[in-house]
């Protein structure tokens, strides 16, 4: 037997089980205002600490599906405030509309609108979580005539160790991914660090304080207020703010190689900041270890045939940039595409982009492109017409109403006072 | 409340906002005192009607030269004009007839009160006598610090490389705003009128202007093979004195010209364009044949050196080899002057030669002559295309006299306000109705000219935004006026069409560059510019729109002056419409934004300022929406949310452009904007403390009435 509850008017009120009243709180007005408020919140902070920590930085803080809270900071001091991180207070708006927007709400033509309209953020939201765990991005530098199958991942980095063989050519390289990188950050407690041993190899590489962001400093033997790390030939790491207007990571760290047959360990300082790999030699044999950014093998070769670009006459400012390219499609078949700002080529769920273009130097021209993958790419074109729809549609339906009622208001009014004016003038009269 | 105590306070606020208008419009209707130019020689009109249309390229386009000297006189004076006393009478000087007399009349512009210093402190330092802190200065007044000045801005200049443009104080901002003004200014100027000491030297070896180095090597050439009667010793010297000459006289253009400002020129190859100015291209020749010059110092030393002393008969021994390494340098090494940079040195002279005649027949020739040599290359390239319309464009100054009409219709509403309930109530409804509509419809006729002009839709920068953004508020509640038919629309368009203009003629001061430059690559998409961009800027509109009225409830309720039920509850009804309006429009837009960005950049959201401020409009009516149908807020609760819409949209469309990151950063940050800003939320914050404060009295005043109505 249900418990009953008797209201003050008299009324019996069903105690409510809990599924219904869970139900009810997240299909309430009062959570959709509440983590409308929250998520308004963090779009605000976080944009106001891009100035500080970079769009990076702080998309991370802020947006990631890892950062179940947030304390946000302004000039960098830290606002006594503790919020949702804003990824799972998306979760919870998407409950709330399921509940809310689609289950919960009134039929009828009147709710038509709203219904189509939340339908349409639902699915836009829907389409951000499918963006946020299953895009990729990367970039591609590409010089005239040249063929690459590779893009740069943004935002990650990586260790390359390999061999020159005989001509002091590299030979394929070993990959330590940056997941295997990014948990050796420094801090002050313990030091980390990792051991890598490859088959091939005659040595190991012992990688410690990995850095997100730091500046090689020259020792000049002068007291340092803080040195994070050894000095290795006259230089040292510390970590230094990345520059929030170019927002780009200068991943470093510190190496140690050693050998297996006993002989000296040698310490290295490696950084992305240095555009070639430092060399060195074991049992008679030349190595290269350096950092690039994380290597993204693309499903097909791109290569740049021409590569177009205009100023506005006595500017630097560019009026247009193109590129043609050559790449093969999943039978091998051989194509030609031009890339516009604007026009990028889709194929096979990667979408290149032209980003970039450097005039051309010493007769070499070179591109620049954007390398994505991303299942939902097209998808908000669908949520923007759905809630266009729904939106468009309520609002007339309204707009409507209201013109009916102002015209409703103000004709008897207007058939009154002209009664009242024709009785006037005959009582004049 | 007192009613007459109501009335002082709405009147004040009226005032309040009237002064702020003023305030804004203050360059513009402040009468400077008259700078006393008494030997100006004023350029008729007929003169300037056909310069204001010589062609010039700048800033990546081609554009009549009233448009360029529109653009550099409101950077150097802060006005688009100015007025001086030449004998007892007023004379407006044009920014055509300013820029002519920088360029060609130096000695006349040096006179004109052309560089404005909102500090005058700053010159006080140097020694200046300063008259008002806020004045225009000519280059006259400042010539004799131009020297300290200079030493001035080294420092500056050491201290910005060291620590920055952030370091820099206040004064020493405003000192480079100056220096940077001059030096323009300096730049102007034609580099090919030869100063009275270099004059001299001209008069001395037969020869009047630069253009007469063009004949340089025969004349040289000539020169030294003549002299048969001169020993060898004399020879030799002679040709020294040759090569010195005339290398100085080469390259005395080449100090001016090489930041010689003056596109004027149209290029010669059809592939290419680029304007170049005479300077410039001179310059570059000059530079090449001052380092054959000192080549041939070293080589002539040498060979000196080699030889030992000279008497008259080594002289004749070695003058052959002595004229050999001359003519090698005078022939061979010293480059001609292109045939397309000599015409345009000589058409400069010659125009220089005319304007300066004072004669207005020769001054309109000179000019006529000028456009018609090189009219027929500029048509060929189609790059004349807009000259004629851009000057009706510049002359009809759309947004200016907008603003004039706005203020008449703001007149009428007042006079119609004090009228109200009389027989002449409708009569100035209508007035003001027709007014407000005429002011619209010349705003909106001023964007559509200049979305003509740039050829693409209508907003593509900031600037666009301001007349858009108006032309929308004005149109959008001129046709909620036609349904609510009591006037508040009408008032409400007014003060919102006169702040919104006012804004703009701001920032333009402040910006002073064209805001019909061609757009950036990413930019140039008609589709997105009419999608994306147009939606969003209606969105902003909607939520000025839905503040403005929210601000006339909350005043109109502390003053007493809509005690109406019916009234309250229409307004009411109105805001509820304009929140939905901005969400279409706002939600429509940033999805539009995402969907161009995923096609531009590859992603659809990035978290950028701009589109988070985009966001943040979207969330925030959402709030307002959904807090209204669960009942959270009521009536005085709505307006007062609608209010604070307007803080919502001002960091969406300005404040995200400060903050100097993310890929729609502007690249500005000012110090006064800023201010202004902050201003502008701490006045909004007070109006919804206002309201709130409004609505609490308001209940316990009701609670007080039901107590003492059941104790009675």
């Amino acid at each position: 037997m249900s418990k009953q509850n008797i209201s003050t008017s008299g009324k019996v009120k069903k105690k409510k089980s809990i599924p219904v009243l869970i139900f009810d709180f997240f299909s309430s007005y009062l959570l959709a205002v509440t983590t409308l408020t929250v998520l308004g919140l963090l779009v605000w902070f976080s944009t106001l600490e891009q100035t500080v920590y970079g769009l990076s930085a702080t998309a991370e803080k802020y947006y990631h599906s890892s950062a179940y809270f947030v304390i946000p900071e302004i000039n960098g001091s830290k606002i006594p405030l503790i919020l949702p991180g804003a990824y799972w207070t998306c979760v919870i708006l998407f409950l709330n509309m399921v509940c809310g927007g689609i289950i919960r709400i009134r039929k009828g033509i009147k709710q038509l609108g709203p219904v189509i309209a939340h339908f349409g953020i639902i699915l836009l939201l829907v389409t951000g979580f499918v963006d946020h765990h299953n895009s990729v991005h990367g970039h591609m530098d590409t010089r005239q005539f040249g063929t690459y199958d590779y893009a740069w991942k943004r935002g990650k980095t990586s260790l390359e160790v390999f061999k020159y063989d005989d001509e002091q050519n590299k030979t394929p390289p070993y990959v330590i991914k940056h997941e295997m990188l990014e948990d050796l950050q420094h801090d002050s407690g313990t030091p980390k660090y990792r051991v890598f041993k490859f088959k091939d190899l005659p040595f190991d590489v012992e990688v410690r304080n990995f850095y997100d962001n730091a500046t090689i400093f020259v020792d000049n033997g002068n007291p340092r207020e803080k040195t994070d790390g050894a000095v290795i030939d006259g230089i040292f790491l510390r970590a230094t703010d990345i520059d929030p207007t170019t927002d780009l990571y200068m991943f470093s760290c510190y190496v140690t190689i050693r050998p297996h047959d006993g002989s000296e360990a040698r310490n290295l300082i490696l950084s992305r900041t240095v555009n070639h790999p430092l060399t060195f030699s074991v049992e008679g044999k030349l190595y290269g270890i350096e950092m690039p950014n994380e290597i993204w093998k693309m499903p097909y070769e791109v290569r740049l045939v021409n590569s177009y670009g205009e100023f506005y006459p006595g500017t630097e400012r560019p009026s247009y940039y193109s590129s043609d390219i050559i790449w093969k499609d999943s039978k091998g078949v051989e194509k030609t595409s031009k890339i516009k700002m604007n026009e990028p080529l889709r194929y096979q769920g990667f979408t290149l982009y032209q980003a970039s273009w450097t005039p051309p130097t010493n007769g070499i021209e070179y591109s620049g492109f954007v390398i994505v993958t991303n299942p939902a790419d097209q998808w908000p074109v669908t949520c923007l017409w759905i809630s266009f729809a729904g939106l468009i549609f309520h609002f007339i339906m309204k707009l409507s109403k209201y013109i009916g009622k102002e015209q409703r208001k103000s004709k008897p009014a207007d058939s009154k006072s002209k009664v009242n004016a024709k009785a006037k003038a005959k009582a004049n009269a | 409340m007192n009613k007459k105590l109501r009335i002082l306070g709405f009147v004040l606020s009226l005032a309040l906002v009237i002064a702020a208008a003023i305030y804004g419009v203050r360059g513009i209707i402040k009468k400077d005192k008259l700078s006393v130019v008494d030997d100006y020689q004023a350029y008729s009109k007929v003169v300037l009607t056909e310069a204001k249309s010589i062609p010039v390229q700048d800033d990546g386009r081609v554009k009549p030269l009233q448009t360029w000297a529109e653009t550099l006189m409101l950077a150097m004076h802060g006005q688009r004009g100015m007025d001086i006393q030449v004998n007892e009478k007023k004379v407006k000087i044009t920014p055509t007839a300013w820029l002519l007399d920088a360029i060609f009349r130096p000695e006349q512009a040096d006179k004109l009160p052309t560089f404005r210093v909102d500090n005058s402190h700053i010159l006080e330092e140097y020694g200046m006598e300063i008259k008002d802190l806020r004045d225009r200065y000519s280059m006259n007044d400042l010539k004799p610090y131009l020297s300290k000045f200079d030493g001035e801005n080294r420092l500056i200049n050491e201290k910005i490389k060291k620590s920055g443009r952030d370091s820099l104080t206040l004064e020493e901002k405003q000192m480079t705003e100056l220096f940077e003004a001059i030096s323009i200014y300096l730049n102007l100027r034609d580099p090919f009128a030869i100063n009275s000491r270099d004059q001299e030297m001209l008069e001395q070896i037969g020869l009047q202007k630069v253009s007469d180095v063009f004949g340089f090597k025969d004349k040289i050439l000539g020169f030294a093979k003549q002299s048969p009667n001169s020993s060898p010793t004399q020879l030799i010297n002679g040709l020294d004195s040759l090569s010195s000459v005339f290398n100085t006289l080469a390259r005395q253009p080449q100090y001016y010209g090489k930041y010689s400002n003056l596109p004027l020129f149209p290029p010669t190859e059809k592939d290419n364009d680029t304007w170049f100015s005479a300077g410039q291209q001179y310059a570059l020749i000059a530079e090449n044949n001052d380092q054959a010059y000192q080549n041939y110092i070293t080589k002539r030393d040498k060979f000196l050196k080699a030889v030992g002393p000279v008497d008259d008969a080594k002289a004749g021994e070695i003058f052959k080899d002595y004229f050999e390494i001359f003519t090698t340098y005078i022939d061979k090494d010293s480059k001609p002057f292109p045939k397309y940079v000599q015409e345009a040195i000589i058409q400069q002279e010659t125009l220089t030669a005319k304007l300066n005649s004072n004669n207005e027949t020769t001054q309109l020739s000179a000019i006529k002559e000028f456009k018609k040599k090189y009219a027929n290359t500029v048509h060929s390239r189609g790059e004349d295309a807009m000259i004629d319309t851009e000057i009706a464009h510049n002359d009809r100054n759309y947004f200016n006299n907008g603003l004039a009409i706005i203020i008449l219709a703001l007149f009428v509403v007042v006079a119609r306000c004090m009228l109200l309930g009389t027989r002449f109530d409708r009569t100035f409804y209508w007035i003001a109705y027709a007014v407000t509509s005429i002011a619209t419809l010349y705003i909106i006729a001023g964007i559509a000219h200049r979305s003509y002009i740039m050829d693409r839709p209508p907003v593509g920068n900031l600037y666009d935004t301001m007349p858009f953004i108006v032309a929308a508020c004005l149109a959008l509640l001129l046709l909620i006026e036609l349904i609510s038919k009591d006037g508040i629309m009408l008032a409400v368009a007014t003060v919102l069409g006169i702040g919104g203009i006012v804004l703009a003629k701001q920032y333009e001061v402040s910006q002073a560059t064209d805001h019909l430059s061609p757009l950036r690559a990413v930019l140039k998409s008609n589709y997105w510019l009419t999608t994306h961009v147009i939606t969003i800027t209606l969105g902003y509109a909607g939520g000025l729109i839905t503040a403005a009225i929210s601000v006339f409830y909350i005043l109109g309720r502390t003053f007493g002056i809509i005690d109406s039920k019916a009234v309250r509850k229409k307004l009411t009804s109105i805001v509820y419409g304009m929140v939905a309006f901005t969400l279409v429009f706002s939600l429509v837009g940033t999805i539009l934004g995402g969907i161009w960005g995923a096609d531009s950049w590859g992603r659809f959201w990035g978290w950028d300022p701009k589109e988070n401020g985009a966001l943040l409009i979207v969330l925030w009516v959402l709030i307002i929406l959904h807090a209204r149908l669960g009942g959270y807020i009521k009536e005085m609760g709505l307006h007062c949310c609608g209010a604070f819409t307007a803080a919502i949209v001002v960091f969406s469309w300005w404040h995200v452009n400060f903050l100097g990151v993310g890929l729609h950063s502007y690249g500005f940050t000012s110090a006064d904007a800023m201010g202004a800003l902050w201003t502008f939320y701490a006045v909004i914050g007070l109006l919804i403390i206002i309201g709130i404060v409004v609505s609490v009295v308001e209940k316990e005043s009701k609670k007080r009435a039901k107590l003492e109505k059941n104790e009675l």
